[in-house]
């Protein structure tokens, strides 16, 4: 009996050595090519960096905002090929084109970024502005499609 | 409350068998003290002593007050989305049932196969952003499992159960208006494997422990956002058990569950993390009944 007794304890505590020593999260083995990618040039020859990698998808395309799934006014500023989704495209909640390379002053992607936008609230909403280098980062995306 | 049909003088004349004599068994806080019954030589009754002087409960009950804690972290979090949620501290209102429907049998391997559950519930837990964003919060935990036990009788009696069933964490959060992080709503239901001891110190005192793993079916919202989720979990108890009278105990219980994730991302993604570490903690004190 007291053989038996010691065999389950110290089955039992075997088991539980085991339970702790697991349990840890991923991690990322190369988290550079996230920080390169999502960050303007490191040679500093394009200070915006990709656009829609750097501003769009962390700035607006947070939870319930302008993600892949159900985005708000039915405007995705996250899946790839963004341009194709605003370049000439009118916006749905208010009269005006999302994007207009000819005169990207224009664009309401850009007039929303204002304090006091011609129509509705200021982007990205409950967040911090965008700084001034970031707008203007837009202005040259949108000139540049 | 245990009676037989026989005099004394006809117990007397038949030996009493030796598995019945409550001095050789497993002395559990179930046993009263003063086991002195007569009984009948077959019967149900000679089964249902010998269930209880083995300490070989058949249903218990249980209630306590908890308090929960939940701890979201990412690990290599990219961006301003994946940020650390911190829940301090939530009371919470816990309930359980443990059964062993065929505990008086006598049937081997039967009379210790039974079935628990339990359900906690936080109240209070509605928190807000620093934008004064207000999020409604509910959490929910609960579970189910089949349970085979194994006596140990000896100086310092021993239970130990091995289990299999399922558990859920159900922690929903909903914004009232954007939040620009992630929200870590997660209604995670996983597969249960665990082992438990009870370790009996004194006739009145009793340490808990258990583990367990948890193979999760349905990972939780929060999980989806990210691509190539791999979600599991474990979960490790303690506690110590104080009889106050035959059958009833007060329990001081802690349980502690780790869910660890594991992401693919890519660039582009609109989440981007290495992984995540859902941490929750739930200690209380309560009160169980044992029959």
């Amino acid at each position: 009996m007291r053989t038996e007794r010691r065999r389950w304890v110290w089955l039992a505590g075997m088991g539980l050595a085991l339970l702790g020593a697991t349990g840890c999260p991923g991690t990322l083995a190369d988290k550079e090519r996230f920080l390169v990618d999502a960050g303007p040039s490191p040679d500093g020859g394009d200070p915006c960096g990709d656009v829609p990698t750097r501003l769009f998808v962390p700035r607006c395309g947070g939870s319930g905002c302008h993600g892949a799934t159900a985005p708000q006014q039915g405007l995705d500023l996250v899946s790839p090929g963004v341009a194709a989704r605003v370049v000439g495209v009118p916006a749905i909640s208010c009269a005006a084109t999302l994007a207009t390379p000819a005169d990207p002053a224009s664009s309401f992607l850009y007039t929303k970024l204002a304090v006091k936008p011609p129509c509705g609230a200021q982007m990205p909403l409950a967040q911090a502005p965008l700084s001034s280098d970031d707008v203007a980062c837009i202005l040259e995306w949108i000139a540049a499609q | 409350m245990h009676t037989a049909s026989p005099p004394r003088a006809a117990a007397a004349a038949e030996p009493e068998p030796e598995s019945l004599n409550p001095k050789l068994l497993f002395s559990s806080p179930l046993t009263p003290p003063d086991l002195t019954v007569t009984i009948g030589d077959r019967g149900p009754a000679r089964r249902e002593i010998a269930r209880i002087a083995a300490g070989r409960i058949e249903v218990a009950v249980s209630a306590g007050i908890d308090a929960g804690r939940r701890h979201f972290t990412y690990s290599d979090p990219i961006g301003a989305q994946p940020r650390p949620y911190l829940l301090k501290v939530a009371p919470m209102m816990t309930f359980g049932l443990e059964a062993y429907p065929l505990a008086s049998t006598g049937l081997p391997f039967l009379q210790d196969l039974g079935f628990r559950g339990g359900v906690s519930r936080a109240f209070a837990v509605d928190s807000s952003t620093t934008d004064g964003v207000t999020i409604q919060t509910s959490w929910t935990r609960f579970g189910g499992e089949v349970r085979e036990r194994v006596l140990l009788g000896g100086r310092h009696p021993v239970e130990l159960g091995i289990a299999a069933g399922v558990d859920a964490s159900y922690f929903t959060m909903t914004a009232k208006g954007v939040v620009p992080a992630l929200v870590p709503s997660a209604r995670t239901l996983a597969l249960r494997f665990g082992a438990d001891v009870r370790l009996q110190l004194t006739h009145r005192f009793s340490l808990l422990a258990g583990g367990a793993y948890l193979s999760t079916t349905t990972r939780g919202e929060i999980y989806d956002r990210f691509r190539g989720p791999r979600v599991a979990g474990v979960d490790a108890d303690v506690g110590g058990a104080l009889a106050l009278s035959p059958g009833l105990e007060a329990r001081l219980t802690g349980r502690y569950t780790r869910y660890f994730a594991a992401f693919k991302p890519e660039v582009g993604d609109v989440a981007v993390a290495g992984g995540a570490l859902d941490e929750q903690i739930q200690v209380g004190m309560g009160l169980r009944y044992a029959h």
